[in-house]
């Protein structure tokens, strides 16, 4: 890995921050007579991201993970808090004194065709990079083919529309525009949304492969733990806008330690039609921001929970083995109790 | 909680058998062979899965099983004869009545699927116009369905806009929905698509004990195979417009015998077990569908493909008792076994 | 409903390089395009080079006889005062061509620039220029005219002022719906991340995306507003007889539809032509401006 990218050992870290989302529906706000229609999407949020690093944020929809992303890429204003890059206070700078920090940070966005501006052709944006940060010096052309080249996709695709792409090439041709500033950090949000099975393996092998060659960070926002698995290094799993449990990716499949992580990990199992019977099913849905449940803000929906989750917040626990690996959960799983629960609760057949 | 074997291959006619089904687009670029020769059984009570990628055809297979294809799709040969009568040769009004009555079908979208502007009882009580009994009686049928399919409190929120629930919830209320009118085959088009990781598993779940309970068979469409293991006992696997493999749910799952279905399975990043940082793929990409096709449509991304693959279209060969699949080396292995 | 999810992207080889010339290709490809671009083109020369065209003085009466047919000499015939009929139509599209220019080029202009700030602006602003677009639209049009023309006196001036004033509103309502809808789409929001300013996504990722719709409203209005300079003119608050101008012929022709057919039908063709012309090319403008529906991709 090469190094001397940063002048810090951090690229990128955000503490305590919290970022309301204005609340749809004024109406309700008035007859709750709510002064502020505002509601926390993100609360209490901190971490960091070292260089060359890889980073997940996984949750479900409404979990304010992808809040995150846009905060920290100036998309919307955190309300507290802040938001450092190479040690410089990024979220109090306007517009203009962010674009240079704009330049070393890219995002890839959800929606793989979406996200490309549809009259534009692939050659257009690819180097549309370049205008916006005044870098008249590089010939767009052969810009354009690099960062193709550099993506695996044929030279010709200059010329082509964002509509006359596959969901797998769009999303290599949005690899290939975050490239082209040569970014520190990558923020990709859903990367492998939209994707096929048999396309997603190659998104994720290309962003890995690049990460080796070039060295930047990865923040991957994503609902699926699958690709978080073999692509991270540590892992945060959000719920309601709060981190739950966060630790080392390889830690947390060994052994989740709070009840939701470990449902998560179940929710999608190896496709076994013999071996379905360990998915764990989760009562209810989310909880509205609006109305966070009291205490543990999980126990709504937890097999697990006691009288003390409904009436007290956890904080944050560290393993005694591993100080990386915290949680917020009054009853942690144990890693061979888990494993007793799952025998008591489906006990596992014998013979296929 | 143990998968009953016992229901597979009864001798009984299947509830639904597509036979030799052809189905073109007519695009100003030329027309697109949508569907090709595909056959498929759903046996009555039984829940059969259709997997494949974007483009393989899925979705249109079970839009055309419910005649709801849009105005360029043109059916070009085969049969879809639902309880012993041809749904292509019947009259449209005949085919409609079926609709909401015997067929009933889910969506990805739970949205777009109700009617905004209508509550979920005035909709509830609208699906019901094929039976008899009062208002109340309809009303006390759509309530109890509620209260089935896992809606909290379904005397209040009975009178709720569609908009008033959320995802999860939608989704439920268009099960209930379909299920209302009692049906004997569910199409089910990607229906947990759309939702949370978490929530899969809740409709799933639902999906299996309401087919249990009521007896139905389900024609369930994903692309997701996790979510078909769990559910299905028959599986189709389809790709670019063909059913290339098809059997019981073990089978597939266990002893796939096509290149794709094998290549699809290692593809899931839920079977790997060890952190890898290099995942398997299938290279290269699904092929258009303009003009006809001759030879093995797999062949450009299959590691097996021979010049046999180029110039024939493989037939159905049998592997055991109840999987059948499109593949030539199927037949050369039976060849160096006999 | 269901996707034709089977078409996958066809490669595209033979695209011409430079936008021009990928512009004219496409052009070529579209008859009714083509057909739009000649009628325009045909309507805008004669205007142009009318003087060079006429067989007469238009405005000179009595050169023949009153309301004679068609002959080698007046080639469409004369009017009611012994004019001549083809002179007067040549003559007669510069008025309703100038009017239609100035009126729907200004209006646009103004349009787009309001349309961009009520969409992209403080609420407080879409509000209020909400509120001015609503106000204008709800004035009856012809009273508004009157109202207008009674306050600045009848000219030229006065009749593009009224046509554009009208028209701006549903100019900038349009680029407002459709750049409030970009604005939460992905795309946007992907090139501010990468740190583009207002103008630069106003410019090449919003306005782009507005001006297929919006062409195709402006080349339907012309007809329309050919038709109100028209109506206009006939309620003596327009151009003032004898300058010639199609749809005063048009009405003349009216009064005098027992006698002879031709005032109406000579006057008739080039507003047809006009509107069927103007039509076409914004249909065509339309689907070139918009790839996604491109038909030999």
């Amino acid at each position: 890995m090469k190094s001397g990218w940063f002048r810090h050992e951090r690229a990128a870290s955000c503490s305590g921050f919290a970022r309301p989302l204005p609340h749809q529906g004024s109406l309700k706000a008035l007859a709750t007579g709510t002064k502020a229609p505002f509601i926390d999407a993100v609360c209490g949020v901190s971490f960091e991201i070292r260089k060359g690093e890889t980073l997940a944020l996984v949750g479900e929809s409404g979990s304010g993970k992808s809040t995150i992303a846009r905060t920290i890429i100036g998309l919307q204003r955190a309300v507290s808090g802040s938001i450092s890059f190479d040690g410089q206070e990024i979220e109090e700078l306007s517009g203009a004194e962010r674009k240079p920090y704009l330049r070393r940070i890219a995002m890839m966005f959800q929606d793989p065709i979406g996200s490309l501006s549809p009259r534009l052709t692939v050659r257009s944006l690819l180097t549309e990079p370049f205008r916006i940060h005044g870098l008249k010096d590089r010939d767009a052309g052969s810009e354009a083919e690099r960062l193709l080249r550099m993506v695996g996709l044929p030279a010709d695709f200059v010329r082509r529309y964002p509509h006359q792409l596959s969901g797998g090439q769009a999303r290599r041709v949005g690899i290939a525009r975050a490239l082209a500033l040569d970014p520190d950090l990558i923020i990709a949000d859903e990367p492998t949304a939209g994707l096929d099975v048999s396309v997603q393996g190659e998104v994720l092998n290309l962003l890995a492969r690049l990460q080796d060659e070039l060295g930047m960070a990865i923040l991957i926002i994503t609902h699926n733990l699958n690709v978080v698995r073999h692509m991270t290094d540590r892992m945060a799993i959000m719920y309601l806008g709060r981190f739950i449990e966060v630790g080392s990716t390889e830690r947390i499949f060994e052994h989740p330690r709070h009840p939701y992580t470990e449902a998560l990990l179940a929710a999608n199992p190896e496709p076994d039609p013999d071996a379905v019977l360990n998915r764990i099913e989760l009562k209810g849905e989310v909880p509205s921001l609006l109305r966070r449940p009291s205490g543990c803000e999980f126990h709504t929906r937890c097999r697990y929970a006691q009288d003390i989750c409904h009436r007290v917040f956890p904080e944050p626990l560290a393993s005694p083995d591993d100080t990386e690996h915290s949680f917020r959960c009054h009853f942690p799983l144990e890693g061979e109790a888990v494993q007793r629960e799952q025998e008591l609760l489906f006990p596992v057949e014998e013979g296929i | 909680m143990r998968r009953d074997d016992s229901i597979s291959h009864t001798s009984a006619r299947p509830l639904l058998e597509i036979r030799g089904l052809g189905l073109d687009f007519g695009t100003p670029r030329g027309r697109v062979h949508a569907l090709r020769n595909v056959s498929l059984d759903v046996p009555a009570a039984q829940v059969v899965g259709i997997v494949g990628e974007s483009g393989s055809g899925k979705s249109t297979l079970a839009y055309t099983v419910m005649g709801l294809l849009p105005e360029n799709a043109d059916v070009t040969a085969g049969s879809i004869l639902f309880e012993g009568k041809d749904l292509l040769k019947m009259p449209a009004q005949a085919r409609r009545s079926l609709l909401g009555d015997r067929l009933s079908m889910i969506f990805q979208d739970p949205m777009t699927a109700l009617n905004p502007v209508r509550t979920i009882e005035s909709q509830m009580i609208d699906i019901q116009h094929h039976e008899q009994g009062s208002r109340s009686e309809k009303r006390a049928r759509a309530l109890e369905m509620l209260h089935r399919v896992g809606i909290p409190d379904p005397q209040s929120r009975i009178g709720a806009y569609p908009h008033h629930f959320s995802g999860g919830m939608r989704q439920r209320v268009c099960i209930a929905m379909a299920l209302l009118v009692k049906p004997t085959l569910l199409v089910a088009d990607e229906p947990t698509t759309a939702l949370d990781a978490t929530l899969e598993v809740q409709i799933i779940r639902l999906l299996k004990d309401l087919q249990k309970e009521i007896g139905c068979s389900i024609l369930f469409v994903s692309h997701h195979l996790g979510a078909v293991a769990e559910l299905c006992d028959r599986v189709a696997v389809m790709y670019a417009g063909e059913v290339v493999e098809q059997g019981a749910v073990r089978d597939i799952f266990h002893n796939p015998a096509h290149p794709y279905t094998r290549a699809l399975l290692e593809c899931d990043p839920g079977r790997i077990k060890k952190s890898t940082r290099t995942l398997p793929t299938i290279p290269g990409e699904v092929p258009s569908l303009l003009g006809s096709k001759e030879g093995c449509i797999f062949r450009t991304r299959c590691r097996h493909a021979s010049n046999r693959c180029v110039l024939e279209n493989p037939v159905e060969y049998r592997i055991g008792v109840d999987q059948v699949a499109r593949c030539h080396l199927l037949d050369e292995e039976r060849l160096v076994s006999a | 409903m269901v996707s034709v999810e089977a078409i996958g992207p066809e490669p595209n080889d033979a695209m011409a390089t430079g936008a021009l010339r990928t512009f004219l290709r496409q052009f070529r490809n579209n008859r009714t395009g083509i057909l739009g671009a000649f009628l325009v083109v045909l309507i805008a020369a004669t205007a142009v080079f009318a003087p060079l065209l006429v067989t007469h003085d238009p405005i000179r009466i009595m050169v023949g006889p009153r309301l004679a047919a068609p002959s080698l000499d007046y080639l469409l015939g004369t009017d009611q005062l012994g004019r001549d009929t083809f002179s007067r139509i040549i003559m007669g599209g510069r008025i309703p061509l100038l009017v239609a220019f100035a009126s729907l080029g200004s209006s646009l202009a103004v349009g787009v620039v309001l349309g961009l700030i009520a969409g992209f602006g403080p609420r407080w602003l879409d509000n209020l220029l909400l509120l001015i677009f609503d106000t204008i639209r709800s004035f009856p049009g012809i009273i508004f005219a009157l109202a207008i023309i009674a306050l600045l006196g009848p000219s030229l001036g006065s009749i593009i002022f009224v046509i554009a004033i009208t028209s701006m509103p549903i100019y900038a309502r349009l680029v407002r719906t459709q750049a409030q809808a970009l604005l939460g789409s992905e795309y946007i929001a992907a090139e501010r991340s990468l740190g583009a300013g207002m103008t630069r996504i106003l410019g090449v990722h919003v306005l782009p995306n507005v001006i297929g719709p919006l062409l195709i409203l402006v080349s339907m209005d012309v007809p329309a507003v050919i038709a109100v300079e028209a109506g206009l003119s006939f309620l003596g608050m327009g151009v003032r007889p004898p300058t010639p101008d199609w749809g005063a012929t048009l009405n003349d022709g009216y009064s005098y539809i027992n006698q002879t057919p031709w005032l109406v039908i000579a006057s008739g063709i080039p507003i047809v032509l006009a509107t069927l012309g103007f039509t076409f090319l914004g249909e065509a403008l339309r689907d070139i401006f918009d790839p996604t529906l491109r038909k030999d991709l």
